[in-house]
């Protein structure tokens, strides 16, 4: 019984909280910006109005264009219940560093399709950067991540979460710098700051937002709640990673407890730490975000070395 | 009743199903010949019997799994003691047999209805007799057991292909194009027969076992030209960097179900020789020859995606993500040699696993991508991926499969792509953590290009999907495009769902390929990293990496369709859905609104601009007399420069055109000169038998 | 020199630190900063040292190491950047990815062969000296790469404060003839680094060496 109950927590866990920790970006960003911003349950009230309304689907979409917010959607809530996100004691067979990096290339490459579905020249372009940035991307993230591979023999990654702590006494460096390369790629997986801003719907500014443009109604509620979702499988997988202190082993609801709120309190950190950095940098011109990737990446490649 | 069951396997696993292999397919050429006049009877005749073939074939290559036998023939020649016509069916020959007639049987049942496009242009009996031929030389190929017997069936694999390549003769670029791929597949046998004749001098066989039994009498040096050669040589056959030039002008010219064929086995019987060299006959590979290896795959991988990303003919795309998947391949098989040298047998099971199973699922995919691509080519009549546009609505079963082969080749799951890109990861990471020196830090950069190589795969396959069959058609061809007919899409249906199955049966095909690798390398005791564990989860190593095919078929089914029902059963339900037309900003929406294909793999150019050398032209046309500044017309041009041919081979075409211009004095047009020099070869010939 | 680690290891960082810090600078100010940093860190060698056998000329040298540059450098480059206006520094040959790739390699040659049997002359301090080679290959980086002479002058000054954070750690600066240099080496730089610059720009108008046409013939 509380094996069901640990697994519903697990798999409602990203779904549910993750539309409050966009909340809490938006507000902290209006607070920043002298602003008192709309409350931090708003995301909640924006899907709800969206899956009500009436859609308008384009008449030169095919099929993809119909089915691609499903699939984007149900592969991200599919990742959300295989990451280790506060027991080390549920894991899927999707749980493999590889897999998980793959399900979402799957979401990535609908949502492309579907941007280019409807013949529009925002969806085209937002496709073409976005599957760009995403190619470069996924080789940072399976990068950032090797040292740690490395270092506990495995690409499951629940075991690896549980394994790392025994790495800081000799590798604190080469983690940090992981964790630092890590962090890079989660933006641009993300498409936060400074690879796209969330908030704007100008051409030369949009990547995600491009691709999504054409939607409406219920279909539009699915993919900026597929974002969100992306955005909290990122952000755990960095702090369950590399900084793994709440991983609980056992099934007393007490622990659990603890386990779900540490967690909370650590992707909070990471929430903030992003809604500061949207308020204190500028987005950086398109290709010169590939030169921010590939230093991440030489970084990650330090730390292979250094673990090796 | 099982007695009779495994009578049944013994007795086609024997030489005499071997002998009824090759004689439905010679039996198709030839009878294709006869009835060469009637272009139908000729058309069925040839699809028959490739069917009726490619079935044997695989049950024979299934009985072989089944019974553990080795199928051995010889017929020795007396006057020639090194020729014999050997041939030896082990497991490694039997799984290319299986991989052979699998993707032919689908080609030919495709073949049926994509031939019809050549009646009355071009006999279409001389099409069913190359290709027959060319899949009884893939299969002589690959059973073949004596050096000079494998080049000559080498041979009739090359020449079969090239009338195939050349058989549309009225476009002029299919003639280059073929002889092109003349010249380079000749230069490589040439290699070849150099290496086997270096191999000879030291063991005094051709035949395979027999240069195995002796080849500690070859010197190091020897073996390490022997090395050289046959990796130039075999690599032109598999089309890797940089001797892939004849690749993408061939493997389009063709007729579509042959270049499926041609991409999705032919270059593998390369491979196929390259695994039966360094690993079965030339024994214990040293380090440096894994590294070559390792090193080509990786290069070769990135250096195709790459240049695939800058196509916009739709079939010569598809050709370099050929070389980029043989270099995937080249990683999974550098890395088992380097495993070999290393004395790390658990892992080179693993590795070469890999190998294999990639080799498997690119025949797959590739030829349902090449069938597909033919598809959508014949109609609508050009090859350019810029005239397509909203095809999905005019060609719907052309579009999913091709959709299938996209998700197959970028490596997403559930379908097969991923499981093998999977293992050829854990073999690379498996080097990263236990190879020591200088071979980590390849196994490092291998892993990045690999790393690299998918996301621009997904790249790419998103251009071509989206350009081809997404938003508006561009030209008229476009709009009047008609679904293909029923055997063409049974063809393409059978290999998609054989992508999809054979990504659900990753498990059991990955214990099959295990046994296959433990056979070629000898290495049947070892444990190995890679096990299966119930039939439906692959275990790497001890610490947990599983992956399992039907696990996330499965839940990745759930997931979407319980998203599906919650959002129409859960989700209040009287909201209407209209069609509308796309927002436009208030202008007329045409198709020339839409992303084109350049423009689309422009953002990827500019980042790796450095590599690609994209060039851009203007060239601007004034009213002269008139007006001097009013512009008449301006020809914008962009190009990316084809780097190996302008460093690599037109320097190497001035070297050969001078040596071959100093060389003209000999033809004067003297006929006693003539005949002094055929006295003055005899006798030459003469002193150095005597 | 064998005295206090934990402050060796400090100060060994930040030299390091700061000459990273130095490559991705792109205000004269920010570089001015980090060179005094650099010269405070150098500074703290000298102390640990005297900590550990205390000399009197050691500690002249140290307190003029001081003055002149943890606290008049800087001073000195922000009067200077903000009398020319010369704010950013930041154009380079090479671009960011290329840079760090080029600091990587730089340290991967310091810890190899090459250097070393100049890492090897305390076996103690292998590590230190490895790094502090690699900050000297990398202020040499420094001068190369960037265009403006500024950037090159800080580069320069930078090397110096390598070479003498080397010279201390192989346990050099006991010796009369390395004091003496410094504390020459200190008062010069004074002189020269004022003229020099001012010259340069008012002779060309600006310190871009790219722009410097008239120095080719």
């Amino acid at each position: 019984m509380a094996h069901y109950l640990l697994w519903m927590i697990q798999i409602a866990l990203v779904p549910v909280v993750a539309p409050l920790g966009i909340g809490i970006i938006n507000k902290l960003k209006a607070r920043m910006q002298g602003r008192q911003g709309a409350s931090i349950l708003q995301s909640y009230r924006n899907l709800r109005k969206l899956l009500h309304k009436d859609e308008v689907i384009a008449k030169d979409a095919s099929w993809i264009f119909r089915v691609a917010p499903f699939i984007v959607f149900g592969v991200t809530v599919l990742v959300g219940a295989s990451i280790p996100l506060f027991s080390s004691m549920l894991h899927l067979p999707t749980s493999d560093l590889l897999m998980v990096v793959y399900v979402l290339a799957i979401g990535v490459f609908f949502l492309a399709l579907a941007g280019m579905d409807t013949g529009s020249a925002f969806g085209g372009f937002g496709a073409s950067r976005e599957v760009t940035l995403g190619a470069v991307a996924e080789g940072v993230l399976i990068f950032s991540v090797l040292p740690l591979v490395i270092l506990g023999g495995t690409t499951n990654l629940v075991v690896l979460a549980t394994g790392v702590t025994s790495g800081y006494v000799h590798h604190l460096i080469p983690i940090l710098l992981a964790a630092f390369g890590f962090i890079v790629a989660l933006l641009a997986e993300a498409k936060r700051f400074p690879f796209d801003n969330p908030d704007t719907h100008l051409e030369l500014t949009m990547v995600h937002e491009a691709m999504i443009l054409e939607y409406s109604g219920k279909r539009l509620a699915l993919m900026e709640w597929a974002a969100a979702n992306k955005l909290f499988i990122f952000s755990a997988l960095a702090v369950n990673l590399f900084f793994p202190f709440n991983l609980i082993s056992s099934a007393g609801l007490g622990q659990v407890m603890i386990g779900v709120v540490v967690l909370l309190a650590k992707m909070l950190v990471v929430y903030v730490g992003i809604a500061v950095l949207e308020s204190l940098i500028a987005k950086l011109r398109y290709f010169r975000l590939f030169h921010l990737l590939f230093v991440a990446l030489i970084l990650s490649v330090v730390a292979i070395g250094l673990v090796l | 009743m099982k007695e009779n069951g495994s009578n049944m396997f013994d007795a086609i696993a024997s030489p005499a199903g071997l002998i009824t292999l090759l004689s439905v397919f010679g039996l198709g050429a030839l009878g294709a010949l006869v009835v060469r006049a009637f272009d139908h009877v000729a058309n069925f005749w040839t699809a028959a019997f490739a069917i009726l073939g490619s079935l044997w074939g695989m049950l024979f290559a299934g009985s072989i799994f089944v019974t553990h036998h080795e199928v051995a023939m010889k017929v020795a020649t007396s006057s020639f003691s090194g020729f014999s016509v050997a041939m030896h069916v082990d497991k490694l020959a039997a799984f290319f047999i299986f991989v052979i007639s699998l993707v032919a049987f689908f080609c030919s049942i495709y073949g049926i209805g994509y031939a019809k496009e050549y009646y009355k242009r071009f006999s279409i009996g001389a099409l069913g007799f190359f290709y027959n031929m060319f899949i009884l030389g893939m299969l002589l190929v690959v059973t073949s057991f004596n050096g000079l017997w494998f080049l000559l069936a080498w041979e009739i694999m090359s020449l079969a292909s090239y009338f195939l390549v050349v058989y549309d003769r009225t476009d002029r670029k299919n003639v280059k194009a073929g002889y092109v791929y003349l010249i380079m597949t000749h230069v490589g046998a040439l290699a070849l027969l150099l290496a086997l004749a270096l191999l000879y001098h030291y063991t005094h066989s051709f035949d395979f076992d027999g240069i195995k039994a002796h080849i500690a009498a070859v010197p190091h040096l020897a073996l390490a030209a022997v090395f050289g050669l046959s990796l130039f040589g075999l690599g032109i056959k598999a089309g890797v960097i940089p001797l892939h030039i004849w690749l993408p002008s061939a493997h389009p010219a063709a007729p579509s179900h042959v270049s499926a064929l041609m991409s999705g086995v032919m270059i593998k019987t390369g491979i196929y020789m390259m695994i039966r060299l360094f690993l079965d006959i030339m024994g214990p590979a040293p380090l440096w020859w894994g590294i070559v290896v390792l090193s080509v795959g990786a290069v070769s991988s990135l250096v195709g995606v790459l240049f695939a990303l800058t196509e916009h003919d739709l079939k010569r795309l598809l050709a370099y993500h050929s070389i980029e998947n043989i270099g995937i391949i080249l990683l999974g098989l550098g890395s088992a040699l380097i495993f070999s040298a290393l004395h790390r047998p658990e892992l080179v099971l693993l590795a070469l696993a890999a190998a294999l199973f990639h080799t498997l699922n690119h025949a797959t995919f590739k030829s349902l991508l090449f069938l597909s691509a033919g598809s959508v080519i014949q109609a609508t009549h050009t090859r350019n991926i810029e005239k397509y546009g909203g095809l999905m609505k005019l060609l719907p079963a052309t579009g999913l499969f091709f959709l299938v082969g996209s998700m197959a080749i970028s490596a997403l799951p559930p379908f097969n792509g991923f499981f093998s890109e999977w293992l050829t990861f854990q073999a690379l990471f498996g080097g990263i953590a236990h190879a020591g020196g200088s071979a980590q830090w390849v196994f490092v950069a291998a892993a990045a290009s690999l790393a690299l190589t998918g996301g621009l795969a997904l790249a790419c396959f998103v251009k071509a999907i989206g350009a081809t069959f997404l938003a508006r058609p561009r030209s008229s061809a476009a709009r009047h495009a008609k679904e293909s007919g029923f055997s063409m899409k049974t063809g393409m249906a059978g290999l998609a769902i054989a992508c999809l199955a054979i990504g659900l049966a990753a498990a059991p095909v990955t214990r099959l390929l295990q046994t296959v690798s433990r056979e070629v390398t000898g290495l049947s005791g070892v444990a190995s990293t890679l096990h299966v564990s119930g039939s439906r989860t692959l275990v790497v190593g001890d610490h947990g990496a599983v992956v399992s095919g039907p696990a996330v078929a499965l839940l990745l089914l759930l997931v979407v369709v319980l998203v599906w029902a919650g959002v129409r059963y859960g989700v209040y339900r009287r909201q209407k859905v209209m069609t509308g037309p796309t927002w436009d900003c208030g202008t007329d929406l045409n198709e020339r609104m839409e992303i084109t294909a350049t423009g689309f793999s422009q953002s990827i150019i500019r980042v790796f601009k450095s590599f690609l050398l994209p060039t851009l032209h203007h060239a601007v046309e004034r009213h002269e007399d008139e007006n001097p500044y009013q512009i008449k017309s301006r020809t914008v041009s962009m190009q990316i420069r084809d780097m190996y041919q302008a460093s690599i081979y037109r320097p190497l075409y001035r070297l050969i055109g001078m040596m071959s211009r100093s060389a003209e004095w000999i033809h004067h047009g003297n006929l006693s000169a003539y005949i002094l020099y055929i006295f003055a070869a005899i006798i030459i010939v003469l002193a150095v038998g005597a | 020199m064998t005295g206090d680690t934990g402050l060796i290891q400090a100060c060994i960082a930040i030299l390091c630190l700061t000459t990273v810090g130095l490559h991705v600078a792109r205000k004269n100010r920010n570089e001015a900063v980090l060179y005094g940093l650099q010269s405070l860190a150098v500074v703290s060698l000298f102390v640990s040292a005297l900590l550990e056998h205390y000399a009197t000329p050691l500690l002249i040298v140290a307190i003029l190491t001081f003055l002149v540059k943890v606290v008049l450098a800087p001073l000195f480059f922000t009067k200077l950047v903000k009398r020319h206006g010369l704010k950013f520094a930041a154009s380079t040959y090479t671009n960011v990815p290329e840079t760090a790739a080029g600091l990587v390699i730089i340290l991967i040659l310091a810890g190899s062969g090459i250097f070393a049997p100049l890492a090897n002359l305390v076996p103690g301090h292998h590590t230190f000296l490895v790094m502090a080679i690699a900050a000297m290959l990398s202020s040499m980086l420094l001068m190369i790469n960037r265009k403006g002479a500024l950037s090159q002058i800080v580069g320069v000054l930078s090397l110096e404060n390598s070479i003498v954070a080397f010279a201390v750690l192989a346990g050099l600066e006991q010796s009369a003839i390395l004091q003496a240099g410094i504390v020459f080496d200190v008062s010069v730089w004074l002189v020269i680094a004022v003229s020099m610059v001012s010259l340069v720009f008012r002779h060309h108008g600006s310190l871009d060496t790219s722009k410097m046409k008239s120095l080719r013939h």
